[in-house]
């Protein structure tokens, strides 16, 4: 029984694969900053909404509806007309709220790719 | 295997509150302890890898729990210990793995040890024991644990553990008489 003691107390003890505290590392910085994340994506959300509101509430002083209409009926004749489509985009849109939405969209690709670098791989 | 030494308590608060760098010092002290841990439950070193990084996770998230006053790696390993099990049953679940020991791959835990010969007769003994015998020899030499430490882990009574750990000898020697061994 001595010797088996004696067995017990000298178990063979193997390395711990480098990849498991990299892991564990990897998933508690992403836990540290999920709040953050969670935080860019609302910001993004209520962005876009404040943009969807103010272009939806821009298009209707500008008579949307007639417009829109006008726009198939010319661009079905004549497609130069997109040259005055672009015009009037940002005779409607203002050039400093298409800034902010190209923003927003630079922000949200910016925030996947940090979530996808904070993806966990398969050991 | 056996470590005496106690992570000091400074490091431990800062832990509690999130600090990274005292959560990696942690880590970095136990997960070696825990993942052979792992390993001899397992069987399995992939499935002890992922076990070990769920259990290190855990004491993240679980980190307002941590005692300064309490030894941690108590606590630690009866995560570990709860962690394995859980794993274990699910995968049990998904008839992918059983708890009992004929369905162990033996294989994938030598294959694990470069060189041949590694694996001890008291490895490939200790692997065909009772698991709850096991449980206990494994806290009580591998990691040094004393019986009070050990009950807390495994939520039994200290006589359970006694006997436990009496019986897992008696299991293990006549496997190991099996090997000639003994």
């Amino acid at each position: 029984m001595e010797k088996i003691d004696e067995q017990l107390n000298n178990l063979s003890v193997v390395e711990v694969p480098t990849l498991v505290h990299q892991s564990v590392m990897r998933k508690v910085n992403y836990q540290k900053i999920k709040p953050a994340l969670f935080i860019a994506f609302a910001l993004l959300v209520f962005n876009f909404l404040v943009i969807a509101w103010h272009i939806n509430a821009k298009l209707i002083d500008a008579e949307f509806a007639d417009m829109t209409q006008d726009f198939f009926e010319v661009f079905n004749f004549n497609f130069s007309f997109i040259g005055t489509v672009w015009v009037s985009f940002f005779e409607i849109i203002s050039p400093m709220l298409f800034l902010s939405a190209v923003l927003s969209l630079i922000g949200a690709i910016y925030t996947g790719k940090k979530i996808s670098f904070y993806q966990f791989g398969k050991m | 295997m056996q470590e005496l030494e106690i992570i000091d308590k400074n490091i431990l608060i800062r832990a509690r509150t999130g600090d990274i760098h005292a959560f990696e010092y942690i880590l970095s002290f136990y997960e070696k302890a825990i993942y052979n841990y792992c390993l001899r439950i397992l069987k399995n070193p992939p499935n002890a890898a992922d076990v070990t990084q769920e259990t290190f996770v855990k004491v993240y998230t679980h980190r307002k729990s941590i005692d300064p006053e309490k030894n941690i790696k108590t606590w630690i390993f009866t995560i570990a210990t709860n962690t394995a099990y859980d794993f274990l049953r699910s995968k049990k679940r998904k008839q992918e793995v059983s708890l009992d020991e004929g369905s162990e791959t033996i294989s994938s835990f030598e294959a694990y040890y470069p060189k041949e010969g590694l694996v001890s007769d008291v490895d490939k003994a200790l692997r065909q024991i009772n698991p709850e015998y096991k449980k206990a020899l494994l806290l009580f030499y591998q990691q040094g644990f004393e019986y009070k430490e050990i009950a807390d882990i495994l939520e039994v009574p200290i006589n359970t553990v006694k006997t436990h750990i009496s019986r897992g000898k008696e299991q293990l020697k006549d496997k190991l008489k099996n090997y000639g061994k003994n």
